[in-house]
């Protein structure tokens, strides 16, 4: 893809699709929320600011992911005098090999399957959520909805078989 | 769902899949047993764990922040002011509005929220957001011969009774004149319409041509040009429609929920704002005819709900029940396992 084709709408449409993707996937390395909003619009940023200069060799996302994780490294090594967190991360990230940011990435998969939770009906979702999100047992829910320990278990099981149905050839 | 599928739901669930050899192997030995939907299960129970980890950020503030960092949102210009000139501008405001505020013989008030507004001789009005009245400074109110608001919006008027001086509500083309009593009045433009509570009260046009009187019930409305009277009719007297059957079946609203969502899964939607409760009521389940059965609800006074169509079914947004200390003496578990309900 020719980067100068990026316009205003095509940009937005890229944040939209990748911004909540983007967080999620700094996370995995920084732990740390407000650390991994910062870059996600730190990157975005980036992108458009050298829109002219930049082509791809995969996938705007490759891009994306690859630009995050630089700029994420780049934040640990200037911080890398005030904690010992932050080199051990730049190392680690810096020593790495190329990121290949394919389909079966872990985060795409996650959120594959939160984008098939979402489709559940709320009462499934919300007993299915207890128990993965909150790690409620089936008697800490049953107890937290007032209703018995059969009916969790149900809807668990009604849960698994709709998200089955719903990321069928998706992750 | 069959058999091996219940089983294999239930051995994911049970969060021991891979570890119990034997079952798994009862269970890949099952003629009908699918290698690549048992994986996709297995591979959705263990990778939906890293839910905890996932979050959904909010988007608008985070474009906000790029859009202005990129300049794809451009500030607004801001253009130099002199700051002398601002505060001149500003106190001669002010100094204008003192005086017509100290000239003015009017009080008057627009309501921005509904409230109630008490007038100078006790009468209240209990004002729509957005109405405006207008009426003599106190002293000179209660000095004049009748007791005149000019009204713009909707107001519901409570009048202290006062024999000596009646009391007017005056809009853009229309007016309401009474001594003592309730009523409601709208303007909106020229449209006015206005609505007797209790007692009577005249309804005129300003110049006189055309006027009313309205007794309690009564409505009028005035477009402009025409003048419509609706009397009040009282309403008959009920009649007497066959009541629901009283069910013997006593059952939580939890159970209920569970019972509805098992019996219709695709006619009947939850909606996340209904909460499951242990409050007992009771209800025929067994009706066969979903529609009746929503209706059955709908007419159950222990029951409140609130119903919306959707496509071939219905969409529930509240059920809730009324707590009148009940007994259940019927479950989904019981329902699941085939047991009859008592009715």
């Amino acid at each position: 893809m020719a980067i100068d084709v990026l316009d205003r709408d095509s940009f937005r449409k890229l944040f939209e699709e990748n911004y909540n993707l983007l967080c999620n996937y700094i996370n995995t390395h920084a732990r740390d929320w407000e650390l991994s909003e910062e870059i996600a619009q730190k990157t975005f940023v980036k992108l458009w600011e050298k829109r002219k200069e930049i082509t791809f060799s995969t996938s705007a996302r490759s891009y994306l992911f690859q630009s995050a994780r630089n700029t994420l490294i780049d934040h640990y090594r200037s911080h890398k005098s005030a904690s010992a967190h932050a080199e051990k991360y730049a190392d680690d990230l810096g020593g790495s090999d190329e990121m290949v940011f394919d389909d079966d990435h872990q985060i795409l998969v996650t959120q594959r399957i939160a984008w098939a939770v979402d489709q559940l009906k709320p009462k499934t979702r919300e007993i299915f959520l207890l128990n993965k999100q909150e790690g409620l047992t089936y008697d800490e829910i049953a107890d937290y909805l007032e209703i018995s320990k059969r009916t969790v278990e149900y809807n668990m099981k009604i849960a698994l078989l709709q998200l089955k149905e719903l990321l069928k050839g998706k992750i | 769902m069959d058999r091996l599928e219940d089983k294999i739901l239930q051995y994911i669930i049970s969060g021991k899949a891979g570890g119990d050899d034997a079952l798994e192997r009862e269970i890949r030995e099952d003629p009908s047993f699918d290698s690549s939907e048992y994986e996709l299960l297995k591979k959705i129970w263990t990778e939906s764990d890293q839910l905890k980890d996932y979050a959904r950020l909010p988007h608008d503030q985070a474009w906000q922040q790029i859009a202005r960092q990129t300049g794809l949102e451009k500030a607004k210009k801001i253009y130099p002011v002199r700051e002398w000139l601002i505060a001149a501008s500003l106190t001669g405001i002010a100094v204008v509005m003192l005086y017509f505020l100290m000239r003015n013989p009017f009080v008057t008030h627009e309501a921005l929220a509904q409230e109630e507004y008490i007038l100078p001789d006790s009468s209240t009005v209990e004002m729509e957001a957005g109405t405006i009245i207008r009426f003599l400074k106190p002293e000179a109110f209660s000095k004049a011969d009748t007791r005149d608001i000019y009204l713009e919006g909707k107001g519901t008027f409570d009048v202290v009774t006062d024999a000596a001086r009646s009391f007017r509500v005056i809009t853009n083309l229309t007016n309401v004149e009474v001594l003592g009593t309730e009523f409601i009045y709208i303007a909106r433009g020229d449209t006015s319409e206005a609505e007797n509570i209790e007692g009577q009260v005249r309804f005129a046009i300003n110049d006189g041509s055309k006027s009313v009187v309205l007794n309690p019930g009564d409505k009028v409305t005035y477009d402009g040009s025409d003048m419509n009277v609706v009397e009040y009719e009282p309403p008959p007297p009920p009649t007497t429609e066959p009541q629901n059957p009283i069910s013997d079946t006593r059952v939580t609203i939890a159970d209920l929920i569970d019972i509805l969502d098992y019996r219709f899964p695709v006619d009947l939607e939850f909606t996340s704002t209904v909460h499951y409760s242990s409050v007992v009521v009771p209800v025929s389940i067994n009706t066969a005819d979903l529609n009746t059965l929503v209706r059955q609800l709908q007419e159950n006074p222990s029951i409140n709900i609130e119903v919306a169509n959707k496509g071939q079914g219905y969409r529930i947004t509240s059920l809730s029940g009324v707590d009148s200390g009940l007994q259940a003496n019927y479950t989904f578990q019981m329902y699941e396992a085939g047991i009859p309900p008592p009715e």
